[in-house]
């Protein structure tokens, strides 16, 4: 059975602490936070900031796996961990710290290593079940824990993020094979007025509407821009075979046509006739008939949107083939009942974007969103507008409503989808995303060196003589990588074989040149190269709070499934503060 | 370099390593092996119990020959069980951290290594020099984080886990239970308690070695002896008013050489962030070389205001009902007699909340909450922890960069955005020439109608992009007074805001502009049409 994800309210005293962040992802989102449990493995300085940052905003359930002893470990100013009085693991004392943060989430630990326990693809598998999200710090992605920690979390549907701090540089990969996105809270879209295809309510409340009938000026200059050009549109239509305006000739026709409605006794500023011009070429940007963004398109001719053959309606995971006894979670704090899972939201989220495919298929246009901007207009004529607008909303979401059931009963689900998300669905339907990242696993062995080249090109990467450059540690990184795999330890982590360091480097990010078909002997990335071995795989702690601050963000956006995940490689270069993001 | 502009930092640097060639004072001063508690005392404290401990090591102090320390340190030790009291100057209680940061652990080890390991694109770093730095930066530099909030709780953790140990913290405000869900260094227990307090007492009970002096104050309550002391000032500041105040303050301590030329140990850097939402910006602002705060003033807008007639006349949104109430309703019907509406006091809220909700209804208007209440009255920007987290530590590894050379310091604007995907952008961002504050301002030429009134006139360099005077004092060129937005002049200035232009001044008139929150004076000359 899916675990609901209905809004609940928040308690008068939650929504004052929280009152900050419910500015920017609203009650459905902290709900979803709220419901969310996180592990963490590895609690190093990057890992630590990143999980403060999500506990602070009251994330559901954490669970960290670390084996470290701090006894072990050289005196050290890790903030966390300075209570002379903390435990011995370090799982364990961060978990403490953590927990006095913030009590209202649920805290528990593993203290051991995770390789110690999750030795194969299979039990990696049976490990991520029970999370929404794995967050794996400083390990170098050719780790085989990551191998398999990838493999299962693509094939489980768990969205992993791997993150990583080398001296100055740091680097976030984010990989989940279908991230949904129900509100990408894009704010230069511009509103979807209907005026190209207008309802019928619109279309009757323009026709009563006699522009040169109405003698008061103050009435006149309050009419709403939006009848102004519901009315021009309709007589541009007239004479042009019902066509919208579609060449620059046209649309200056048009503009005339809108000019020419203004009535001689309306004076000529009059702001709404400019409001309404001033959207006459803004409207035709989104006004092909029944246009539907191509981000929205993507979600709609999904396969998982197709209401008739779509395997996405329920969570189908196969269970785990073996039996794998993990050692046992130490609970800091009274567990939940159960972690809320990202597959069962996304259940709900394709079972409605087929019902809205219905819903297209039978209209031939997205449902109306209902919201209204701020336009000149008195109170009136306003509000009868927006209620016009809202009504309609409201029909037409009770339509996907209709056919959300209709799925339902035709298939035989069991899943329950809550009216209001039906509702706020439709509302941002515009805003609806998907997105879907390669597998860590699979990038080891053949990445996406295209995606790489146009990245690094743009931003001066592959020019030898650039400075400042974000996108030469990518391919350096992966150049570490086998440092790493050959020799078992990080380059320049022992400053008395330093310059033989810098040798193997210099050959190894030759082989990866190779890869990208680029020439292995020029001095393109060879000052680069230096500066990682130089870095010698040090923490330092700002280059820590920074990508830290970043993990705990794109790992709250793909939670709350809100604004765009990032896709789905980050490099930052602290050393100059600069950064690149491709598709890895 | 863009680095060498810093040369306030680096002479201070070479001074050191040529002190103090080659060692470190690792044994200068060995904490007693005993209990002990330390009270720091601001240098301003008007207690008369600690009057005379000020005199007296004010004598210390010129016995020894001890460089300005601002605050004095109260030490009880507890020796045998004899409590005895001594008081200490701040440079010696610090306890030694010099083997912890040597022995590398990751946080400090990362950093040792390094300053002893330069590289083909660290070219300003001097590995020799690694010991002086450390002392420098541990026991000589003096930094000033400006705000404890949400920035400022992450900036305090980030310098002194990058080292830095002289620290200052300002903030004039108390805690409040909605800061808890990024102002990591606060606890439910805190909330009423000033954060400048609070967040220092933290840090300094976190990191060995390390004092935070708390400063429970306004920023402009300090002169420029004070903001002298420092050699870096970070500022994590929500409001623009004080941003712009602390930028003019920190370029008006810039000396010249007698050939007009800059005298770059006076320059005090500034680092300064903010952030809105899942954006954010960090910036170094080098007084007189690079651009400052008031260059850029236009890429922090002023909020928007509904204009009078629709908030009066044609509401259409719930939010031009809340304006009403609080621009009009609250002084009209004074409903808790003659106070200024406060949004920090529940019963203000509450009273504004409902007086808002009824307009609505009496419209029609639907979406008045209690949150979008405060969030019109009280212009809440968006906040949560990752934001700062990204911004704060953007702004302490320029500040760690600029006193170490460990790398380049970025030329010298960098903006973040994480709503749609990661973006980031540095940039360098040009001077303006004619900035009033480190440029040669030029007279602004402002073309009125005579027939406009003095209140339209002010309104309008109210929201001018470089002007946004609130609090005007307007002067003409004869010498007569315009207008005086502050007392004893403004009783006597208040008729003249419904007469027209026309009768107060003449065309081609110029006019003196002083604000008492703005930092500098414009000349401004009105034109008619
Ligand atoms: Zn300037």
């Amino acid at each position: 059975m899916a675990h609901r994800a209905a809004q609940q309210p928040q308690q008068p005293q939650q929504q004052r602490r929280y009152d900050r962040q419910l500015r920017i992802w609203g009650d459905a989102g902290q709900s979803a936070l709220r419901a969310a449990s996180l592990c963490a493995i590895s609690a190093t300085a990057a890992a630590a900031e990143a999980i403060k940052n999500l506990v602070l905003p009251a994330i559901g359930a954490l669970t960290l796996v670390d084996g470290t002893d701090l006894r072990q470990l050289p005196p050290t100013a890790h903030f966390f961990l300075s209570s002379p009085q903390r435990p011995h693991n370090r799982a364990h004392a961060l978990v403490a710290a953590l927990h006095a943060l913030n009590s209202d989430v649920r805290t528990s630990f593993i203290p051991h290593h995770a390789h110690e326990f999750i030795d194969s693809v299979s039990a990696a598998y049976a490990f991520v079940l029970r999370f929404s999200l794995v967050l794996v710090a400083d390990m170098p992605a050719s780790h085989t824990l990551v191998r398999f920690l990838s493999q299962a979390a693509f094939r489980a549907n768990v969205p992993l993020v791997l993150l990583r701090c080398h001296g100055m540089i740091g680097y976030l990969r984010v990989q989940a094979p279908t991230l949904c996105v129900l509100n990408a809270r894009q704010d230069d879209l511009p509103p979807d007025l209907c005026i190209h295809a207008p309802f019928s309510h619109l279309q009757a409340l323009a026709d009563a509407t006699d522009l040169n009938a109405i003698s008061d000026t103050t009435q006149l200059t309050h009419v709403p821009f939006v009848i102004i050009l519901t009315k021009a549109l309709q007589l541009f239509r007239a004479q042009n075979d019902q066509k919208l305006p579609a060449s620059p000739q046209q649309n200056k026709l048009f503009e005339n046509i809108v000019r020419s409605l203004r009535p001689s006794h309306c004076p000529a500023d009059a702001l709404n006739f400019e409001e309404a011009l001033k959207r006459s070429n803004l409207r035709l940007c989104y006004s092909q008939v029944n246009h539907i963004p191509p981000s929205v398109q993507a979600v709609l001719s999904h396969p998982n949107a197709d209401p008739r053959t779509s395997t996405a309606f329920s969570v189908q995971l196969e269970s785990p083939n073996h039996h794998h006894v993990f050692p046992q979670i130490v609970h800091y704090t009274k567990p939940r009942p159960a972690a809320h899972r990202i597959a069962e939201q996304q259940a709900r989220f394709w079972l409605i974007a087929a019902a809205v495919n219905m819903f297209v298929n039978e209209a031939g246009r997205l449902p109306v969103r209902g919201s209204l901007p701020d336009m000149t207009a008195d109170t009136e004529s306003y509000l009868n507008l927006q209620r016009i607008y809202s009504e309609k909303a409201h029909k037409d979401a009770k339509r996907v409503l209709h056919f959300v059931h209709a799925i339902v009963d035709e298939r035989g689900l069991d899943l329950d989808v809550d009216d209001a998300l039906v509702i706020s669905f439709c509302t941002n339907v515009h805003a609806i995303r998907v997105h879907s990242t390669s597998s860590i696993s699979d990038e080891l062995d053949d990445w996406n060196v295209d995606a790489f080249k146009e990245a690094a090109m743009l931003e001066g990467g592959l020019d030898p003589s650039g400075t400042g450059k974000a996108s030469p540690y990518y391919p350096i990184l992966r150049a570490v990588d086998l440092f790493h795999r050959a020799n078992g330890r990080y380059p320049g982590s022992d400053t008395v074989v330093k310059d033989n360091d810098i040798a193997l480097m210099h050959g190894y990010v030759a082989t990866v040149k190779e890869q990208l078909g680029l020439q292995s002997n020029t001095g393109l990335w060879r000052h680069e190269t230096e500066e990682m071995v130089r870095y010698a795989n040090t923490e330092l702690h700002n280059v820590a709070a920074f990508m830290g601050g970043i993990a705990a963000q794109e790992i709250t956006k793909i939670l709350t499934q809100q604004f765009v995940p990032l896709d789905n490689t980050l490099i930052v270069n602290m050393a100059e503060q600069s950064s690149i993001t491709f598709a890895a | 370099m863009f680095n060498k502009l810093c040369e306030r930092v680096y002479d201070q640097r070479r001074a050191m390593s040529a002190e103090v060639p080659g060692s470190i004072p690792g044994g200068r001063m060995q904490a007693p092996v005993v209990k002990w508690y330390d009270i720091s005392l601001p240098r301003r404290h008007s207690s008369v119990l600690f009057t005379f401990f000020v005199a007296f090591i004010d004598s210390l102090r010129l016995m020894f020959k001890c460089d300005r320390v601002p605050f004095y340190h109260l030490r009880v030790v507890k020796l045998h069980g004899v409590v005895s009291f001594f008081i200490m100057q701040l440079e010696e209680a610090v306890r030694d951290d010099v083997a912890e940061w040597r022995a590398g652990g990751p946080a400090w080890g990362g950093l040792d290594h390094l300053l002893r390991n330069a590289g083909p694109l660290s070219t300003d770093l001097n590995p020799e020099a690694a010991d002086a730095t450390q002392t420098f930066l541990r026991q000589h530099c003096k930094i000033l984080i400006i705000g404890a909030g949400g920035l400022g709780c992450e900036l305090l953790k980030d310098v002194a886990l990058s080292g830095f140990r002289h620290i200052n913290v300002i903030d004039l405000d108390t805690i409040d239970v909605s800061n808890l869900n990024r102002q990591f260094l606060f606890t439910e227990a805190d909330i009423g308690k000033s954060k400048a307090h609070v967040a220092a007492q933290y840090i300094n009970s976190r990191i060995p070695g390390c004092r935070v002096v708390p400063h429970h104050a306004n920023i402009m309550s300090f002169d420029a002896q004070f903001y002298q002391q420092f050699n870096i000032v970070i500022a994590g500041l929500d409001s623009v008013e004080a941003r712009r105040w602390l930028n003019a303050m920190l370029v008006s301590l810039v000396q010249f050489n007698p050939d007009g030329s800059v005298d770059r140990s006076s320059v005090i850097p500034l680092i300064d962030g903010g952030t809105e939402g899942f954006q954010g910006q960090a910036r170094i602002i080098y007084p007189r070389f690079t651009s400052c705060f008031e260059c850029t003033l236009s890429l922090f807008p002023p909020q928007q205001n509904y204009p009078f007639c629709t908030i009066a006349n044609t509401p259409r949104l719930p939010e031009h009902c809340i304006e009403y109430a609080h621009v009009i309703l609250w002084d009209k019907l004074k409903p808790f007699g003659d106070v200024k509406l406060n949004m920090d006091n529940a019963e203000h809220t509450k009273w504004l909340y409902e007086t808002a909700k009824a307009r609505s209804e009496h419209f029609g208007i639907q979406g008045v909450t209690l949150r979008l209440t405060q969030g019109v009255a009280k212009n809440i920007i968006p906040a949560v922890a990752s934001t700062n987290a990204i911004v704060a530590a953007a702004c302490a590894n320029e500040a760690l960069k600029m006193i170490s050379a460990i790398a380049a310091n970025m030329d010298n604007y960098m903006m973040y955005n994480g709503k749609s995907g990661v973006y980031t952008y540095t940039y360098k961002n040009e001077k303006k020439p004619d900035c009033p504050v480190c440029g040669t301002p030029q007279p602004k030429t402002f073309q009125v109608s005579p027939k406009d009134s003095l209140a339209e006139f002010l309104e309008q360099i109210a929201i001018d992009p470089d002007i946004r005077s609130k609090k005007p004092f307007l002067r003409s060129s004869t010498g007569k007074t315009i207008y005086a937005s502050t007392s004893p002049l403004r009783e006597a200035t208040q008729s003249n805001l419904k007469k027209k232009l026309g009768e107060l001044i003449t065309s081609g008139t110029e006019l003196t502009l002083a604000d008492k929150d703005l930092p500098f004076i414009r000349t401004l000359i009105i034109n008619y049409k």
